[in-house]
């Protein structure tokens, strides 16, 4: 075959990143966000989803910014050329761990669903096998498999949207939601902060960009992928909100997947049993994203062969699993990663952004004198 | 060592060998053919006879140039070289050899053991051309030069197998197909050369896959004319292989297996609904037995009470686990399906059809399987019979297995594992490096063989120039 074809298939349709963001921001966040953000602003949850969407979107121009000064080249490489091989190669390894926490939170917790709602005995290190294995078999076949495999997952799973109209034709609405802005600004940005941990993960963009055919088209793309998930987002809360009571909505830990406890058709009821196993496919599709990008950094920065770092991380994810036990544990993880993922996620590409700004005027005035 | 002795010593222990010789007015000329192999009428009428009838005066510039300027037959040539002639006379050529000549003759007097042309049996069609390959090359090719009489029809032979010597033939239109793809497939076939035989086109296809193990076949085979020529059109590249009735269309994508070639010549509502038929039926034949499993076995919420009520009657009468139940007659199904295939045709029929209803409701009234799984298994096996093609058929009707006993211990959980290693799998596949699952457009590609979907002539657009040119409606009619 040749050259130009290889490549041409290695190369994804800019389509793709918005599979790509949809799959890490869409993961175990969208089955259990309302609790958090509610707690925070109450009523005008659905206004902190709306903030933190909003900064989202001017996180993501930075970052797209930032890739187009880097002629789309990956975060591995833009930390290279701005700290050198040593720092450089020192942020690629926080980042690796930073996906590895959030692959492990997603993971763990996705299978408490599991032990919680339909399998209580079947032990973790179990599922986290039969999870790392299929992650393993479409790891070994490249990011065009993972594309496809998340753009197919995301089809199977994305039809149950549509059976939210059920609780929105039971939601009460005006007495839900009316007054707005009954919280204060504070309680607000409050709210957007929980929720900024949950919609974290469109900084996918910085690590797939360079895999795309015409990257300077990935920005409509990943800004239009960015507005359909806080859309769905601020659909759900807005659902959650006018459809249980303020208290239920606090003790609820799952609240999407309540919400579909009231579908019901001639022959299948309790759709939530159903969303929870199709889950898995969000999961896996969420957690190759993740694999994917973790194997390319240890790959880029200790050039050891992508398998042997794929099978590296697994062994560790798999001891991680199992220690995480009880729920108690889980929570503290959670909260961890939350932070995490805001500083990653938030804090961090506007960072990357004014560093590679100072760094390149430097060095550009030092190539005048 | 003259060549008639060397020949005698290479074909010593066939019984078939025949060395016939005439004296021409005192010249001695060799005729040597393998009996039945070679044409008896044209070996008489071709060599026999003309040679006889030469007079004394011809004689005398008797030479192996000059036969083959006279003797009337189709194809012959000249040769020394006994491994060709050796192989010649294998396919039904005949040496002509005269006494003491330093080269022979050979001349083609093959017999032909062709059978006729019949509708296509496999495959066979309600609309459309029904005629259908057969074993013969040659045949199959004329068959594609009517229906594509065209200089851009590229035909080129190779030949495989040490001792079958096979003929392999790729073709493609030119400027049509991708030339890089023609390359790869031909590079493929020659590295096969050292394979002792072979024998179908369906074992080429397995071995020139891109991947070896994989579960689905990622080359398409036909028995249709029109099928092939439809694949031409659309880019494609097709292979024939002398002996086997199966052409081979690569690259495809999945989609394509469920494409019947008479979707073209329906109404396209009625070819658009019946392609989403056969999906939906591939769906249903792989998953709907599992499902069963596991909603009986583990996710018994999930079913409303009243339907529960029936599933748990018609199941409280079984003594076994709900897996071992589905397993045990999906391997009934199976064993009634594997022996109708090889059944004499007179038995085969009636056998199937009536130890299927035997079978199947004489376990129900034992209480061996619940009434339900039987509905539910034989809805699986017809859906696997609606995919219009075999082999994806049975690729279908075998991923169930490890589907059921998925179910069986993991529930719907299991299920849903399983349907993400099939989507893994078939995402990795590529048929000459097209990836198998490539998007296409589901309402209207470029061509009827890139849409999902049968669309109207008038949305496809490589048919838009053959489409009858209309004036644009303005208005409504009045």
């Amino acid at each position: 075959m040749s050259k130009k074809e290889v490549e041409s298939q290695t190369l994804l349709h800019p389509m793709f990143t918005m599979v790509f963001m949809f799959v890490t921001q869409i993961s175990i966040g969208m089955l259990a966000f309302q609790k958090y953000v509610y707690d925070k602003s109450e009523h005008d949850a659905w206004i902190s989803v709306i903030v933190a969407g909003l900064i989202a979107h001017g996180v993501l121009f930075l970052i797209l910014k930032t890739l187009k000064r880097y002629q789309y080249q990956d975060l591995f490489h833009i930390h290279e050329r701005l700290f050198g091989k040593w720092f450089g190669g020192a942020c690629s390894l926080i980042l690796v761990c930073y996906w590895f926490s959030v692959s492990v939170y997603i993971l763990r917790n996705y299978i408490e669903v599991l032990h919680i709602w339909i399998f209580a005995e079947v032990p973790t290190w179990v599922f986290t096998t039969l999870f790392f294995a299929l992650i393993m078999y479409a790891l070994s076949g490249g990011l065009r498999v993972i594309g496809v495999v998340a753009l197919v997952n995301l089809l199977l799973v994305g039809w149950m949207a549509a059976l939210l109209y059920i609780p929105i034709s039971q939601a009460e609405w005006k007495l839900q939601l009316l007054p707005i802005m009954e919280a204060g600004l504070g309680d607000i940005m409050l709210g957007s902060l929980a929720m900024g941990a949950t919609i974290g993960g469109f900084e996918v963009v910085y690590y797939v960009s360079h895999r795309m055919k015409q990257p300077h088209r990935i920005s409509t793309y990943a800004q239009l992928a960015l507005l359909f998930v806080n859309m769905l987002y601020v659909i759900v809360m807005l659902v959650s909100i006018g459809y249980y009571s303020e208290r239920q909505i606090l003790n609820n830990s799952w609240g999407t997947l309540s919400l579909f406890k009231i579908v019901k058709f001639a022959f299948l009821e309790r759709l939530e049993f159903v969303l929870i196993m199709l889950w898995l496919l969000i999961i896996v599709a969420n957690l190759l994203v993740n694999y994917w990008i973790m194997t390319q950094g240890l790959h880029r920065v200790f050039h050891v062969k992508r398998k042997y770092a794929c099978v590296g991380i697994m062994l560790i994810a798999l001891i991680c699993n199992i220690l995480l036990q009880t729920g108690d544990q889980l929570a503290v993880v959670s909260v961890f990663v939350g932070r995490l993922s805001i500083l990653f996620s938030f804090a961090y590409p506007i960072v990357i952004y004014i560093v590679a700004h100072i760094v390149e005027y430097i060095r550009s005035r030092a190539k005048e004198a | 060592m003259s060549i008639l002795n060397r020949l005698h010593d290479v074909f010593a222990e066939n019984c078939q060998w025949t060395c016939r010789f005439l004296s021409i007015h005192g010249r001695t000329v060799h005729v040597m053919f393998l009996n039945n192999v070679a044409d008896d009428q044209l070996l008489s009428e071709g060599i026999l006879k003309p040679l006889q009838k030469l007079d004394s005066h011809e004689v005398e510039q008797l030479s192996p140039d000059f036969m083959l300027r006279q003797l009337p037959l189709k194809k012959g040539e000249l040769s020394r070289d006994l491994d060709q002639i050796c192989h010649k006379l294998m396919l039904g050529w005949s040496y002509v050899w005269i006494q003491d000549g330093a080269e022979g003759l050979l001349m083609y007097t093959a017999a032909s053991h062709e059978r006729s042309l019949s509708k296509a049996e496999i495959e066979s069609d309600e609309y459309g051309p029904q005629v259908a390959f057969v074993e013969e090359l040659s045949t199959n090719l004329s068959l594609l030069y009517k229906l594509l009489p065209d200089s851009k029809l590229c035909v080129s032979s190779l030949e495989i197998g040490n001792v079958s010597k096979t003929v392999v033939n790729i073709v493609y239109l030119k400027e049509y197909a991708n030339e890089d793809q023609v390359a790869l497939l031909r590079s493929r076939i020659s590295s096969l050369q050292h394979i002792n035989g072979m024998l179908d086109s369906l074992k080429l296809a397995q071995l020139l896959d891109d991947n070896v193990a994989t579960l689905f076949p990622t080359m398409l085979h036909t028995e249709r004319p029109d099928r092939v020529c439809q694949g031409l059109l659309a880019n494609k590249i097709a292979i024939f292989v002398d002996g086997s009735p199966f052409a081979v269309l690569c690259p495809v994508t999945i989609y394509e297996f469920f494409h019947a070639g008479s979707d073209m010549y329906q109404r396209w509502i009625v070819g658009m609904l019946l392609r989403l038929l056969r999906m939906s039926a591939m769906i249903a034949s792989v998953f709907v037995t599992s499902l069963y499993v596991a909603a009986i076995t583990f996710h018994y919420q999930v079913i409303p009470p009243e339907l529960l009520k029936t599933l748990i009657q018609s199941h409280s009468r079984v003594p076994f686990p709900p897996i071992l139940e589905a397993l045990l007659l999906e391997v009934m199904i199976e064993l009634l399906r594997e022996s109708s295939i090889r059944m004499p045709s007179k038995v085969g029929q009636t056998m199937g059809v009536v130890g299927g209803i035997v079978i199947g409701q004489a376990a129900v009234d034992a209480g061996f399987i619940s009434n339900i799984l039987l509905m539910t298994v034989a809805l699986g096996t017809l859906s696997s019979f609606v995919v219009s093609n075999f082999a994806m058929g049975n690729s279908l009707q075998i991923i169930r297995f490890p589907l059921i006993i998925l179910a069986g211990t993991w529930g719907g959980i299991g299920i849903v594992v399983g349907a993400c290693f099939i989507i893994i799998h078939l995402a990795r596949q590529t048929s000459l490096g097209v990836p198998y699952l490539q998007p296409m457009n589901i309402l209207a590609g470029k061509t009827d063989e890139q849409s999902v979907l049968r669309m109207i002539w008038k949305w496809v657009k490589r048919e838009n120039g053959s489409y009858r040119i209309r004036k644009p409606k303005e208005d409504f009619a009045d």
